[in-house]
């Protein structure tokens, strides 16, 4: 598995009292979340579409899709609050067809934190315990240890409506968290919050689980939480798992064109295909199994250019995708690379973007530059620069020969 | 700055003002302040000795307690029914479900003296169930059930109709947040669903009493009249003022608006209540 940057920090259990803060269960086997063949409709509508999935035991998988990809329906069937028409989910070998939601034990935090807003912070942590019938003591015990969990001891006696929105989503996690549930779902959990308290809490979830190790599932359609909060990652599509994997791999070896134009901005330029070659406009790109920077081909549909069973047909039209750190450009000719003027240069963090209007093509790219790059070249507004293209992909499923 | 101007520009000349808020005024004084001033003034014309001797009247005594027995009865049924329909209606996509918000709304568009009728057709000696009850020797129409039955009819729309665009405003994300936490139907009832109904259950409480204490049409024809027995506060209030007994009458009336008037209070606190929550 890839080691994601986040995972770098603390990932060994400490001994204190937050260590079993969440999971009853941290030295013994940890729990796997299995889901086989799982189909879900709403009326005519596909939400899910024969899922196959399984989650390793401590692991913090996010689902990551376009809204109406299925991921909460996904989310609301391992909690039991769907039910699938056909398929399985088990958590740790037990088939959850057989238990009701109540008797799961599976801790899930709404997008909308659904608080109980009639609750002080106190008692909505301490529900879980409560409707157990569990004695003061130790309801008392574990709240007030979870209200430490997430810096909020002082407000206790606060209502939902008096705290903020970051304050009310660890409220919500502290009270899914109360009654050590076996796994840990999110929908959305950041999805409510404006941008400085989401990095926040994406941060603060990251090394929370690295204490708690709870197997965690979130669901988000944004690529940058997924990538900095998970582990792995699943891309959702139309109730379809499009790929999964470690960030860093979804991320530079995209199975598919979806996958592809999800993650990130991305310049689809229509080609056409020859024989080892990509013609686009005007000028012609080698393509490489492995890629420009000599990568090998990945396992699975995914390819870095396309087969020699799809080139050999010869005359086929297709997409070449580019990403905008992809693109490099110059002030002077080289070969292979497209006349291009300056169209709009936006600061960025890290760098400047370029928009660019390319007349070969007819229509516009985008190049992202570090600062540095980007500062040596002094572009402005109106410059006539050169683009060349550093790494493209094609995928093969997408090429269709031009006379079908 | 900014909003007097605005309020300059959709306001009339002062002298429409005046005119507008002179007529709104004189139609409550007519029709409200004067009529209801006029219960109290005529209740209390001949002291308050006769007016307490008008209340405590054996007859008197015995319409005040079927009033507030068949309201004990009919709010409570109408509380339970109001409570289930709304819960159906905001949460669960069935067939029927817009038939049944269209009837619902039934009592407040059937005039209560045909409802009284329907329930004399089906219960009464010549209806459809009356000769199979009074067979098993139970007695409906002219007796407390029809009563009751009647009262039940009329205000049946007040919970729910109040709790229905509560309900259907809330969601239903916290009774799932407390089933995945582990609490039972009853549990999450009890812990979740009341707390968040429960400004706007009492407000349909309230109209609730208010209507059954206050009904006359279908109770009077479903009563039989007959007094110490069947007669309610409206229609002992009617049967005074027939026998020329105007002080009594309005002394038992006035009983009636003093209801109305403490149910109005209620309305408006509980009001608030159910904006704020």
């Amino acid at each position: 598995m890839t080691i994601h940057p986040a995972m770098s920090t603390a990932h060994t259990p400490r001994p204190t009292a937050k260590a079993t803060a969440g999971s009853g269960a941290s030295g013994e086997a940890a729990p796997l979340i299995e889901v086989r063949g799982l189909t879900k409709r709403f009326g005519t509508f596909h939400a899910l579409d024969d899922v196959s999935l399984s989650v390793p035991g401590g692991g913090l998988l996010a689902l990551l899709g376009p809204s109406g990809s299925g991921k909460t329906t996904l989310l609301r069937i391992l909690a039991g609050l769907e039910h699938p028409d056909s398929g399985s989910a088990m958590i740790d070998g037990t088939d959850l067809a057989a238990q009701s939601a109540r008797q799961r034990n599976v801790g899930l935090v709404f997008q909308h934190y659904a608080l109980f807003r009639h609750l002080d912070v106190y008692e909505n942590i301490a529900f879980a315990l409560r409707v157990r019938k569990r004695p003061a003591a130790e309801v008392d015990a574990r709240v007030r240890e979870l209200l430490a969990l997430i810096q909020l001891e002082s407000l206790g006696r606060r209502l939902p409506a008096q705290l903020s929105g970051g304050q009310r989503q660890r409220v919500a996690l502290a009270r899914a968290l109360a009654a050590r549930p076996r796994v840990l779902l999110l929908d959305e959990p950041f999805g409510a919050l404006d941008a400085q308290v989401r990095a926040e809490l994406r941060g603060w979830l990251r090394r929370l689980h690295d204490e708690i190790h709870l197997t965690t599932v979130f669901v988000t359609h944004d690529q940058d939480e997924a990538f900095e909060v998970a582990d792995r990652v699943v891309v959702m599509n139309r109730g379809k798992i499009e790929q999964i994997g470690a960030p860093a791999d979804v991320f530079e070896h995209p199975a598919n064109d979806f996958v592809m134009r999800f993650l990130g901005h991305v310049n689809v330029l229509d080609a056409e295909l020859l024989d080892g070659y990509a013609k686009i406009g005007d000028i012609t790109i080698a393509l490489g199994r492995g890629g420009a920077d000599g990568e090998p081909p990945a396992p699975g549909p995914y390819r870095t250019a396309v087969t020699a069973s799809v080139i050999a047909q010869g005359d086929v039209r297709s997409r070449v995708y580019v990403r905008p750190h992809d693109v490099d450009v110059a002030r002077t000719a080289t070969t292979g690379a497209f006349a291009a003027q300056v169209v709009r240069v936006t600061p960025l963090s890290g760098g400047l973007k370029i928009e660019l209007a390319v007349p070969s093509i007819g229509s516009r790219m985008r190049a992202d530059l570090d600062w540095e790059r980007g500062s040596a070249l002094g572009l402005r507004n109106g410059d006539d620069v050169f683009l060349s293209l550093r790494r493209a992909r094609v995928f093969a499923q997408e090429a269709h020969t031009a006379a079908s | 700055m900014i909003s007097a101007r605005n309020i300059e520009a959709t306001s009339e000349p002062a002298w429409v003002r005046r005119i507008i808020i002179a007529v709104a005024i004189a139609f409550v004084g007519l029709f409200v302040v004067v009529p209801v001033a006029a219960v109290f003034g005529e209740a209390l014309r001949a002291g308050l000795a006769a007016y307490g001797r008008a209340i405590v009247d054996p007859v008197a005594l015995s319409a005040i307690k079927l009033t507030f027995v068949a309201a004990g009865i009919a709010v409570p049924l109408n509380v339970v029914f109001g409570i289930a329909a709304s819960w159906a209606i905001a949460r669960f996509k069935f067939p029927g479900r817009s038939v049944l918000i269209t009837l619902i709304d039934l009592p407040l568009a059937v005039s209560p003296v045909i409802a009284g009728m329907v329930f004399v057709l089906l219960f009464g000696k010549q209806g459809l169930v009356g000769p199979w009850l009074s067979d098993h020797g139970i007695k409906v129409i002219f007796a407390l059930p029809g009563i009751v039955l009647a009262t039940t009819f009329v205000t049946f729309p007040f919970v729910a109709r109040e709790l229905i665009p509560l309900m259907e405003a809330q969601g239903a994300e916290e009774e799932e947040a407390a089933i995945v936490l582990g609490a039972t139907g009853l549990q999450t009832f009890l812990r979740v669903t009341l707390p968040k109904i429960k400004w706007g259950l009492l407000y349909g409480i309230v109209l609730c009493t208010a209507r059954a204490m206050g009904e006359f049409g279908a109770v009077s024809v479903v009563s039989g009249h007959i007094r110490g027995r069947t007669n309610t506060l409206p229609l002992h209030v009617e049967i005074l003022y027939n026998e020329y007994e105007y002080q009594a009458a309005f002394a038992v009336a006035s009983l009636l608006a003093i209801l109305a008037l403490a149910s109005l209070v209620a309305r408006r606190v509980i009001a608030r209540r159910v904006e704020t929550t």
